[in-house]
């Protein structure tokens, strides 16, 4: 029979053994291309996910994602962030409106997320 | 020859510019085609840059526009690889013109964004003048 005490001290040791995984824009990003890769209709929200995870660490207090990409395109002078963001949008609609994207919609899509996260982690360093 | 490439690429976008004013505003829905058209001449113009600009950077490539596509994701920028979805936009839409019209303007102002950083790589006596794409910028809102 194990006490109480036992058992929280049993939980507490597996917990330290197996940390939760702590959220990520690396992290959703490699999720996002995992459910590209096997077609997942929330593919693109995914990335779009991954992509919002780095511009709410960038600017915690925005409540639009869209104006947030737009302003640190402004004020990094980076309009590719803007452009780039503004795509992942519209390529969303699309596969949102179409029920479906192919092989070519999943790379554009993937090329341009990871391409605009890249803009917005070179400006941290 | 990149100076051929670029006076194709000048060409086509003057085309365009040409055939997108005489298109009457409100008329989207009815020229579908016209601007399956206008979104064809201005794919194969950014096909001409980047040729060019492929040419001058001493690059081996096919001519494929697939290689073309990678080289520029590759080996042009971030911002281009950001911004390509805008051609690659047009260029679907040059074979299904079914994208809504807000979606296809911004196709538009998107790609002449990515025409103008194609242009800034080019040498100076090889650079489009800005009508060549002036008239892709969005209206103000």
């Amino acid at each position: 029979m194990i006490t109480t005490t036992q058992l929280l001290g049993q939980v507490q040791r597996e917990r330290r053994a197996n940390p939760p995984e702590m959220p990520s824009a690396e992290a959703l990003i490699e999720k996002a291309r995992k459910a590209l890769r096997r077609k997942q209709k929330n593919g693109p929200q995914l990335l779009l996910d991954a992509v919002n995870y780095r511009i709410r660490e960038l600017a915690p207090d925005c409540g639009d994602f869209w104006a947030a990409a737009q302003h640190l395109a402004k004020t990094r002078n980076e309009g590719g962030i803007e452009g780039g963001y503004r795509g992942l949008m519209i390529l969303k609609a699309d596969a949102d409106r179409n029920g479906y994207y192919d092989k070519e919609d999943a790379e554009l899509l993937y090329d341009t997320a990871t391409a605009v996260l890249s803009m917005l982690d070179s400006e941290q360093d | 020859m990149p100076q051929r490439y670029i006076g194709y690429a000048r060409s086509r976008l003057d085309e365009a510019g040409v055939r997108y004013r005489n298109i009457p505003a409100p008329e989207f829905e009815v020229n579908r085609g016209e601007l399956a058209k206008i979104a064809s001449l201005i794919w194969d113009a950014v096909i001409d840059v980047l040729s060019a600009l492929a040419l001058l950077d001493n690059q081996t490539l096919s001519g494929r526009s697939t290689d073309l596509v990678r080289y520029a994701k590759k080996e042009l920028g971030r911002a281009i690889s950001a911004q390509w979805w805008a051609a690659a936009k047009l260029h679907n839409f040059q074979h299904k013109p079914d994208h809504p019209e807000p979606d296809f303007l911004e196709a538009c102002h998107f790609t002449g964004i990515l025409l103008q950083l194609l242009n800034d790589r080019l040498p100076a006596a090889l650079q489009l003048p800005a009508t060549s794409r002036d008239w892709m910028a969005l209206p103000p809102a």
